[in-house]
């Protein structure tokens, strides 16, 4: 019984996912709550870079480019006309669906290498004009919300609201992640990335399930992008559109498993810890945090390549195995 | 009708792969397509279900012409076809292959298992629906390849070589489940090179030859016809290259 449950469906997953508010609650101080909420916040990314990227198999290099659209928008209609940020991530939805049909539209169509290549294009052009731009975004001086906590501008005194706003939005992109992989579109994108050629000849409209996925993929990193912007208060362009955030949804995925509900949420959930601690601890010596969370991958692909959660479904398997075998030479 | 081909020419720049063939297929029938190697087979099944464009000529399926259709919609209006390089989707199960083929008309998930698992039991798979498909043998990979096609439920099936590589009892027990697919009321063309299979199987066959079309007829006229024995055979005075 235990055993179906743990190997079957994703309840376990579930379990951990769903019981996972009660960390920010048990830790001591606001610096562990902030890992938290970036630990949530990173792991609903993941997994929306991961439901086009991952099941289809094609990297984007470039999905800082919504989370920045996600960013900049809300917080552009919160400073000039005082709209609230709910709306305003709305609005960054729907900007982000009409540039990812945009881009879409034109590469993705494209194969391997020229697609990759082209979404770093994207995230740089936008990065680009976003600096460029003064008069509207400030440029690389960056746009300051001004705290005035309420529920209506989604800025709260303390760290545990935000804990829990990413954390919801972490169980909703995992929602509709995990009603993908059942139905035909995620059997569609599957295959895609499998094979495209023995995909059309099955019935499946390779250009129409890329779209549908990689504008879903695109507005639900821009709700995380006003997530961001509303917490951290302060945007700027580099650091929200910039190459580094791009490569961290990738990592965050592939570390835990391309290509599965869960794995970019258990991916984020052993890294971006690690990643913020080491930044705390070894802040002495600039750069090591680096290198030891660079050394940390380098581990996990060369042993792992397929991710950390396809390996803990082995492990689990593993050990079921042996208990099954003890009980029945105990039966005999 | 169920399909009318009409002077079908495939040109790769200067080389026509397929030349002016054309030949019809009615409801229900084996047809069999035979021919030397690089005599076109292929390329005629990928021009038929879109993976090619035709450079000229016409198809026609069930009334609608297909010419410049996507293989995508060629799929929906009910042609299938198997690869004679099996390309299963590997991290797939060999369940969740076939329910690709079975959400081809339905967007229900209970109803594209069905579908599926139908497939997989008249090729005789079920029993391996949750194996990992790069797992399987090169047989269960065939027979895959068949089951993946028939989830789209088609009503003109084309199958490239899916005997080819296999053992003398797989092949049998691939004749009967191409039987059986006939039997359940699907529409065959079928490559292939092994002569006892196809004779068996086909109530015609088309012969291809340099990408031209050389002979149509029962399997007993083809096999005595000079021009096809001479296709596969040579002329006998040996002055061509082998």
């Amino acid at each position: 019984m235990i055993k179906k449950l743990l190997l079957k469906n994703n309840s376990v997953l579930w379990i951990i996912a769903i019981g996972s508010i009660i960390v920010p609650f048990l830790l001591p101080n606001r610096y562990f709550q902030d890992i938290a909420v970036m630990t949530f916040l990173w792991a609903g990314l993941a997994v929306s870079w991961n439901l086009y990227s991952g099941y289809c198999n094609r990297l984007s290099i470039g999905h800082a480019a919504f989370l920045g659209i996600g960013a900049y928008t809300s917080t552009l209609l919160y400073l000039n006309f005082g709209i609230s940020p709910w709306i305003g991530m709305l609005a960054g939805g729907v900007i982000s669906a009409v540039a990812a049909l945009i881009i879409g539209g034109t590469t993705l169509r494209l194969k391997g290498t020229f697609f990759v290549l082209s979404t770093i294009a994207f995230a740089k052009i936008l990065e680009v004009m976003t600096v460029t731009s003064k008069d509207i975004t400030q440029g690389s001086l960056g746009l300051m919300v001004p705290f005035q906590p309420s529920f209506l501008n989604m800025i709260w005194h303390g760290k545990i609201p935000y804990a829990i706003l990413t954390w919801l939005y972490m169980l909703i992109v995992l929602l509709i992640s995990v009603r993908l992989e059942k139905s035909k579109l995620g059997y569609s994108l599957i295959a895609l990335g499998e094979n495209q050629q023995a995909a059309e000849n099955l019935g499946v409209n390779s250009t129409r399930t890329m779209m549908i996925a990689f504008v879903m993929s695109a507005v639900l990193t821009s709700f995380g992008g006003t997530i961001f912007a509303q917490y951290v208060m302060f945007i700027e362009p580099t650091s929200v559109m910039g190459m580094s955030n791009s490569i961290n949804f990738i990592l965050l995925a592939i570390a835990g498993g391309l290509g599965t509900a869960f794995g970019p949420m258990i991916g984020s959930f052993i890294l971006t810890p690690i990643s913020n601690l080491l930044r705390g601890y070894l802040a002495g010596i600039s750069g090591l945090h680096g290198f030891i969370l660079g050394m940390v991958l380098i581990v996990i692909l060369l042993y792992r390549p397929d991710g950390i959660l396809p390996q803990l479904r082995v492990l689990a398997r593993r050990i079921f195995a042996k208990t099954d075998k003890s009980s029945k030479s105990k039966g005999v | 009708m169920l399909l009318q081909i009409e002077s079908v020419t495939k040109k790769f720049g200067g080389l026509s792969a397929v030349s002016g063939v054309s030949f019809e297929v009615e409801q229900g029938a084996v047809i069999g397509l035979i021919g030397p190697n690089g005599a076109g087979k292929t390329t005629l099944f990928n021009c038929i279900n879109g993976t090619l464009p035709i450079t000229e000529g016409k198809v026609i399926f069930d009334g609608n012409d297909i010419t410049r259709k996507k293989s995508h919609e060629i799929a929906k209006l009910g042609i299938a076809r198997s690869y004679q390089i099996v390309q299963p989707f590997g991290n797939m199960t060999t369940l969740q292959n076939a329910m690709v083929g079975g959400f081809c008309k339905t967007t229900v998930y209970k109803e594209a298992e069905a579908i599926a698992l139908k497939s997989l039991e008249l090729v005789h798979l079920d029993h391996k629906k949750d194996v990992v498909a790069k797992h399987l043998n090169l047989g269960e990979r065939k027979k895959l390849e068949i089951a993946k096609a028939l989830s789209t439920q088609p009503k003109l099936l084309l199958l490239d070589e899916v005997m080819a590589g296999l053992t003398p009892i797989e092949v049998q027990e691939m004749v009967r489940i191409i039987n059986s697919i006939n039997a359940s009321g699907v529409t065959l063309i079928i490559i292939e090179h092994i002569m006892e299979a196809i004779m068996s199987l086909s109530g015609r066959i088309v012969v291809l030859n340099f990408g031209k079309k050389i002979m149509e007829g029962t399997p007993e006229e083809v096999s005595t016809n000079q021009q096809v024995i001479e296709a596969y055979f040579g002329v006998e005075d040996g002055e061509q290259d082998a």
